[in-house]
């Protein structure tokens, strides 16, 4: 057991773990760390905590459930003098069917097949690609179809597969011009997956992976032009959260589906770590 | 024959939304699969006969206090034990792990599996009001707010809720390491 007076900043070094203060909380933040042996101690505690419930299952609904659930609410619905959901619940992706005729006994509401269901992701997927594919031109967009490409196609998501940067970084000499920064995270939680080439504004970009939790990172890193000015960047494309800043010569993009607090926490360590 | 309303189809479309993660809390809640079953389809029935009240903020919040609503009751009839009031939480999150079953295993191995099974048990031994502030921020990935929301308690209650979850979970398991 921890015999450790506990520090009064435990709760705010938990809430820093979880995303949930801004940059400026953060950054004070991380220096209270670096000197107290107490949130030091804490923040092992919650790397270890998620580490080990995130290994825990996530119990999903049963096909039996759903089955059972779209009779029952099919009656519910009748019972609140309501029109039944009806069997065209499937397509109301199209506007010309939201009238959907009841079904004859309104007993017949069954849920998506999982493979109908993959298939509306796929479809969601596409239009995402489309709706960003005509603003290519801009960096940003750019690296949302890079990073949704390489989640689809699984096996291009890395193309070396390594959680350690002595074989990550070497792995970028002779296919990139320059020696990319290869950071480890563990002890923040987010764990390097590997690496991989991509290209974007025609440039050859350097490409870190990491997990952090349920959610895949990329790391953009390519040399920084000298007159590209901004310092510090964020932005939201298709609900994809972009963070973008310089450091030691190079521009660096991460991009995910996490949330903007937690990207900020993300970018905040990647900077702080060396 | 009324004609479908809209409500109907946005209804469809946030059940099948958040479906999943009303499955998941209600598990982790009451622990048996069959009665979970139970607890989320009283829960969308409930969600549904609600609906038309609801303004459309956080729907899964929405979604997830139902059915905690719905799975403290189950409890409350069912098995009136696991709810025990904030004084016996304490005195409980405190015995858990000096009697616990973790340190009757005498090599913990870093095995997915093992550590699966490890995280079941320990997530399970934790009281209720620790669990779901777990399950909500770590599995479900919910906000502090949004949790403060499902369990109806201020968001100071969720962060030191959470803390004392996350440590009883890191030093049972340190104890096996």
């Amino acid at each position: 057991m921890n015999t450790l007076p506990e520090c009064e900043q435990t709760l705010l070094v938990q809430a820093d773990f979880d995303g949930e203060l801004d940059a400026a909380q953060a950054a004070a933040l991380v220096r209270h760390r670096e000197e107290c042996a107490e949130c030091r101690a804490v923040q092992e505690k919650l790397v270890r905590s998620r580490a080990l419930l995130r290994a825990a299952s996530r119990y999903n609904s049963s096909p039996r459930l759903r089955e059972r659930l779209g009779r029952a609410m099919a009656d519910g619905a009748q019972s609140n003098g309501k029109a039944s959901l009806g069997a065209g619940v499937s397509t109301r992706t199209d506007s010309s069917s939201t009238r959907w005729p009841a079904p004859p006994r309104a007993r017949r509401w069954s849920w998506r097949s999982s493979a109908a269901w993959a298939a509306a992701a796929a479809v969601v997927l596409v239009a995402v690609v489309i709706s960003v594919a005509p603003r290519s031109s801009d960096v940003g967009a750019q690296l949302v179809n890079n990073h949704l490409r390489a989640m689809q196609l699984d096996s291009h998501l890395i193309d070396v597969v390594s959680t350690d940067h002595h074989t990550v970084k070497p792995w970028f000499a002779g296919k990139v011009d320059f020696a990319p920064p290869v950071k480890q995270l563990d002890a923040d939680g987010y764990v390097l997956k590997g690496g991989r080439i991509d290209v974007v504004e025609a440039r050859t970009a350097a490409v870190l992976v990491y997990q952090a939790g349920r959610h895949t990172v990329d790391v953009f890193i390519w040399p920084a032009r000298p007159e590209s000015g901004t310092i510090f960047q964020s932005r939201q494309v298709d609900g994809f959260n972009l963070r973008r800043w310089e450091e030691g010569g190079f521009e660096v993009w991460c991009i995910s589906d996490m949330g903007a607090a937690e990207m900020d926490t993300f970018a905040s360590r990647w900077r702080a770590s060396s | 024959m009324p004609p479908r309303s809209t409500a109907d189809s946005a209804f469809v479309a946030l059940v099948e939304t958040h479906l999943d993660s009303a499955c998941n809390l209600a598990r982790w809640l009451v622990r048996d699969p069959m009665l979970a079953d139970d607890v989320v389809q009283d829960a969308m029935l409930r969600a549904l006969k609600y609906f038309p009240g609801f303004r459309g903020e956080n729907a899964r919040a929405w979604v997830l206090q139902i059915v905690r609503n719905v799975a403290l009751t189950r409890l409350r009839n069912n098995a009136p034990g696991e709810i025990a009031d904030v004084a016996e939480v304490e005195l409980e999150a405190a015995a858990l792990y000096v009697a616990g079953d973790a340190r009757q295993e005498p090599e913990a191995t870093l095995m997915r599996e093992e550590d699966e099974r490890l995280v079941q048990r320990l997530l399970a031994r934790l009281p209720l009001e620790l669990r779901e502030c777990l399950v909500l921020r770590e599995i479900e990935e919910l906000s502090y707010k949004e949790i403060a929301r499902v369990i109806d308690v201020p968001i100071g209650t969720v962060m030191s809720r959470l803390w004392r979850g996350r440590k009883l979970l890191a030093e049972a398991a340190g104890e096996q390491a």
